[in-house]
C-alpha cells in the first residue's frame, strides 16, 4: 500500500522548508534510515531519511521549492507499479505543525504565505487546496500593517538595491524577534579568575591528554550541571504557565566561515565531563565541515556563547529562542574574565542568572586528578 | 614511502597555514614538536586542521582519537592518517 512520506519539521520556528537536493528517483529502492532528500531552513541544511523500506513510486515535490512542513515529500510504495493516490486525498491528510489536518497549499500559495509571515492553517481554503485566491482573499480581510517608519530626520532613504537575505542572517533576524517580541531579556555579569580556569583547564588537558583546550568545554559542562540541579535554570514560560524541560539539552554558538551555529548537545545533563567534552568536540567539528543534522541544531534549553577567541572583553549575546539564558564568555585581561548572562526574566530572575554565572566562575577541586578517576569508575 | 611523504608534506603545509592565519610564522616548527605546546594554534585551528584531515586523507577520526599522542605532532598525524588510509 503507498505511503506518504511526509515534510520533516527541523526546528520550531519554520512551517516550511526548501527542497534542495533529491538524493533519489522515482523507481528507485530505499532502505529505512536512507537519505532521500537534503531540505533548508532558515538555519541551514537537512537531511530526509527514509523511515522504512520500500520503492520510491513518486516525488511530489519540485526541486527548489518552498514547501510545508507536514506535506508530502514523496511516495513509497512496495511494488513499483501502485498506484499513488489523487491528490484530493493528499491534500487532506497533509498535517500542520499544531497537529491539525489542514489543506495543503498550492506551489504558489505556499510561496505568498512564506512572503507574509503565515502558515497554512491560518487560511481557510475554500477548495481541497490552498490556493493564491484564499490567501489574497484572508489579506484583504485583515487590517493593513503600519506604514514602515520614516527614516530619520525626516530623510528620505537614500537610493539602494534590496537583496533577500541569506539563511543565516533569516535565522538570526527571527533569533533576535522572538527576543523582542517573547522574552523580556535582562544582562548581568561578574568578573571572576580566569587564570585560575586556565590552570583548572591545563591540568585536566594534560592529565587526560586532551588534544584540545577543554576550557569552554569544563564552562559549558558547568552551566549543564547547574541547569540540572535547578529546574527553574531549565525552563521557559508558554502563555501563563512554566514549562520545565524534561532534559538539559545545551546550547553551544559555533562560528563556521560565516555562518554561526547554534549547535545543541542533547541530554547533556546525563553525560559526565569527559563524555560531554567529546560530545561536544563531535558537535563542534560537524559544524565546521557544515554537516550538522537537524538534531545537532534544535531544542537548547539553555546555552553557552563565548568570543573570547576574537579577544572581545565583553559581548551580549540574543537569547536563542525557548531557553531561559545564554551564558556569554569573553576575553580575559591580566587573568581577570567576564562571564555575563542574557537571560529571560519571565524565567529567571537576576539573582538566578548571577547564581548560575557563581557556578561557573569558580573552578573549584572537581578536575583534580581524584575526582576524574572517581567519575571514571562511578 | 611516497604517500607517507605526501601526507607530510601536506600536513606540514597545512599547519605552517593555519599558524599564519593566526599572524605566526612557524617554518622552524619541527615535526616532533607537540603543537598544542608551540602556541602556533589556537583550539579552533587545531579543530580546523582535524576536520581537514578527514576530508584530505578521507579518513574518520574518533573523536576519542583527539590526544596528544594520535595528533600532537606532525610525526603523530602522519603516522596516524598513513595507518587509517592503510
Amino acid at each position: 500500500m503507498p505511503t506518504p512520506l511526509h515534510t520533516p519539521r527541523v526546528n520550531n520556528n519554520d512551517d516550511s522548508v526548501r527542497l534542495v537536493k533529491l538524493l533519489v528517483k522515482a523507481g528507485d529502492a530505499v532502505r529505512a534510515g536512507q537519505l532521500v532528500a537534503e531540505v533548508e531552513t532558515d538555519k541551514a541544511n537537512f537531511t530526509v531519511e527514509s523511515d522504512r523500506d520500500g520503492v520510491v513510486l513518486q516525488i511530489t515535490q519540485s526541486l527548489n521549492d518552498t514547501i510545508a512542513v507536514g506535506s508530502v515529500l514523496l511516495w513509497l510504495g512496495e511494488q513499483a507499479d501502485e498506484r499513488v493516490p489523487a491528490m484530493a486525498a493528499v491534500a487532506a491528510v497533509a498535517v500542520q505543525p499544531g497537529g491539525t489536518a489542514t489543506s495543503a497549499p498550492t506551489l504558489k500559495a505556499q510561496q505568498l504565505l512564506t512572503k507574509h509571515g503565515l502558515s497554512a492553517g491560518d487560511v481557510p481554503a475554500r477548495g481541497e487546496r490552498l490556493t493564491v485566491a484564499d490567501i489574497e482573499a484572508f489579506l484583504a480581510t485583515r487590517t493593513p500593517p503600519p506604514p514602515a517608519p520614516a527614516p530619520a530626520a525626516g530623510a528620505a532613504m537614500a537610493a539602494g538595491t534590496t537583496q533577500p537575505l541569506t539563511p543565516e542572517e533569516r535565522g538570526m533576524l527571527r533569533t533576535v524577534l522572538w527576543q523582542r517580541d517573547e522574552a523580556v531579556p535582562g544582562y548581568v555579569e561578574l568578573t571572576y579568575d580566569a587564570a585560575a580556569w586556565d590552570r583548572a583547564s591545563a591540568d585536566y588537558q594534560k592529565r587526560e591528554k586532551l588534544l584540545l583546550s577543554p576550557l569552554l568545554a569544563l564552562m559549558a559542562h558547568r552551566l549543564v550541571r547547574a541547569a540540572a540541579t535547578d529546574s527553574r535554570i531549565n525552563s521557559t514560560i508558554v502563555g501563563d504557565a512554566r514549562h520545565v524541560y524534561s532534559t538539559v539539552n545545551l546550547g553551544f554558538t559555533i562560528q563556521s566561515d560565516i555562518t554561526l551555529y547554534l549547535a545543541v548537545v542533547q541530554d547533556a545533563g546525563s553525560l559526565g565531563t569527559r563524555e560531554f567534552i567529546e560530545r561536544l568536540g563531535r558537535i563542534q567539528r560537524g559544524a565546521l565541515a557544515h554537516t550538522l543534522r537537524s538534531a545537532d541544531l534544535t531544542g537548547a534549553t539553555v546555552s553557552f556563547s563565548s568570543m573570547a577567541r576574537w579577544n572581545a572583553s565583553r559581548h551580549v549575546p540574543v537569547l536563542p529562542p525557548f531557553t531561559s539564558l545564554i551564558v556569554a564568555h569573553a576575553g580575559a585581561r591580566d587573568g581577570i574574565g567576564t562571564l555575563g548572562a542574557t537571560y529571560d526574566h519571565r524565567v529567571l530572575t537576576g539573582y538566578d542568572a548571577l547564581h548560575v554565572l557563581q557556578a561557573i566562575a569558580e573552578p573549584g577541586g572537581e578536575f583534580t586528578a581524584q575526582e576524574t578517576e572517581g567519575e571514571q569508575h562511578g | 614511502m611516497a604517500d607517507e611523504a605526501s601526507a607530510r608534506n601536506d600536513i606540514r603545509s597545512k599547519v605552517l597555514e593555519l599558524a599564519r592565519r593566526r599572524g605566526i610564522k612557524a617554518a622552524n616548527l619541527r615535526d616532533d614538536e607537540v603543537i598544542p605546546d608551540t602556541g602556533l594554534l589556537d583550539s579552533a585551528a587545531i579543530m580546523e586542521l582535524v576536520v581537514w584531515l578527514e576530508t584530505r586523507f578521507d579518513v574518520e577520526i574518533d573523536q576519542a582519537d583527539l590526544t596528544i599522542e594520535h595528533f600532537g605532532t606532525v610525526d603523530a598525524m602522519v603516522e596516524y592518517v598513513t595507518r587509517a588510509m592503510a
